[in-house]
């Protein structure tokens, strides 16, 4: 049969004692759900420059040596852009390079513009929120509201960073684990590995959290020339 | 029966370079007068960019998405993804058959027609796409590719028959 490429699922161990599932949930200060906490409160909007690089699942195992060197390695795809968000539900993603491509959130429609092939895609933002953890960083809600799409707990610090693991609760989402990284408060990392262990790890320089949109600035209109799609 | 050979994607280049956004691939047409030919890449085995589908039905029908492409007609393997790099599809053919694994399932379909069919909504001529992405003509019946912009990471095909008429665009990275 074809080896398949790994589609993992999360491991079933939680916390191994009621301190430790207290610690895992707790978010006093000093804690990444904490720092998530006060983040969702008092940053309202925010700008950054980011990096991102999408690393493709290891390859499954290959019955054979010569299986083993054909098979393609993990692919790593590198693309900057700059971040932008405003609560309660609105964002950007501008990817620069290497290729252009803007994923904007204007509160009601996600807008997929592709300037090379000429096309955009606009998705109803409630349908895609699910499979869009940047919702996350630009949500308007708190953590009880949070709770109801993901179950968010304390990793353990990495890279000079706090975690927050966010696990999809829908059984279909086509996410298996979103992490959120701070330093020092500040959001620094988001880290999303999907059903078939592909990772996309998201760095954001200096959060800019003064600087003011202009009005209409989370706003999209199809540019001349470009193919609207809207999938069912 | 006897377990079909294991898939054995052939082996990779390195990462393309970074390409320069060019003009829309919309008004896609070779420039005046101007006789242009791939350079044909017969090794190639990898390609990665982002592609969009047009079905002439009535409505239209898009489909479009990032994807990574290995290995040839006979043994590969291709991977689409969203623009925030999360995986959205991932099949593997060989001569036996081709796998599709999407939204959590694994589906084997007899080959890559019926598996791209499936998926997309065209039954993607493999053998001639990997000719077209390597910069080599090659005719396939109900379809014309142009290869005039192959260099700089353009390619677009272009199905008559069977209706309804296709439209495929490819962006190279």
């Amino acid at each position: 049969t074809l080896p398949v490429a790994a589609v993992a699922t999360p491991a079933a161990s939680g916390p191994a004692t009621p301190a430790a599932a207290a610690a895992a949930t707790a978010t006093t200060p000093g804690t990444a759900l904490g720092d998530l906490q006060a983040f969702l409160r008092q940053t309202q909007q925010g700008r950054s420059a980011f990096t991102q690089t999408v690393t493709g699942p290891r390859p499954a195992p290959a019955p054979d040596a010569l299986a083993a060197a054909n098979a393609p390695a993990a692919r790593v795809q590198i693309s900057h852009g700059v971040f932008e968000f405003q609560r309660p539900n609105r964002f950007r993603f501008h990817y620069q390079r290497p290729f252009e491509q803007l994923i904007v959130a204007d509160g009601q429609t996600l807008w997929l513009y592709d300037p090379d092939l000429a096309q955009v895609t606009a998705r109803a933002q409630r349908e895609v929120l699910g499979q869009t953890p940047a919702a996350l960083l630009a949500s308007g809600a708190d953590l009880r509201t949070l709770q109801q799409a993901f179950s968010l707990s304390n990793a353990p610090d990495a890279d000079g960073l706090r975690w927050v693991q966010a696990l999809p609760k829908g059984a279909d989402a086509p996410l298996q684990a979103v992490r959120i990284g701070f330093r020092g408060g500040q959001l620094a990392v988001l880290e999303i590995l999907d059903r078939f262990g592909q990772r996309s790890h998201i760095a954001f320089e200096r959060l800019d959290t003064r600087s003011a949109f202009r009005p209409g600035h989370f706003s999209f209109s199809v540019p001349p020339g470009a193919a609207l799609i809207r999938p069912e | 029966c006897a377990s079909p050979m294991p898939l054995r994607p052939a082996n990779q280049e390195p990462p393309s370079k970074e390409l320069p956004t060019q003009e829309p691939l919309s008004t896609m047409q070779a420039k005046p007068g101007a006789e242009v030919v791939p350079k044909p890449e017969p090794e190639r085995s990898h390609w990665s960019g982002r592609l969009a589908l047009t079905i002439e039905t009535d409505p239209v029908q898009h489909f479009s998405a990032n994807f990574e492409l290995w290995g040839n007609a006979d043994s590969g393997s291709l991977s689409l993804s969203s623009p925030l790099g999360q995986r959205l599809a991932h099949a593997q053919w060989d001569a036996q058959q081709a796998l599709l694994l999407h939204n959590g399932r694994s589906s084997v379909y007899a080959h890559m027609d019926e598996l791209s069919a499936a998926l997309t909504g065209v039954a993607l001529p493999l053998p001639a796409l990997f000719a077209w992405l390597r910069g080599q003509q090659a005719q396939i019946e109900g379809w014309q590719a142009d290869l005039s912009r192959h260099a700089q990471g353009r390619l677009q095909a272009r199905r008559w028959l069977p209706t309804p008429a296709v439209e495929l665009r490819l962006i190279l990275h």
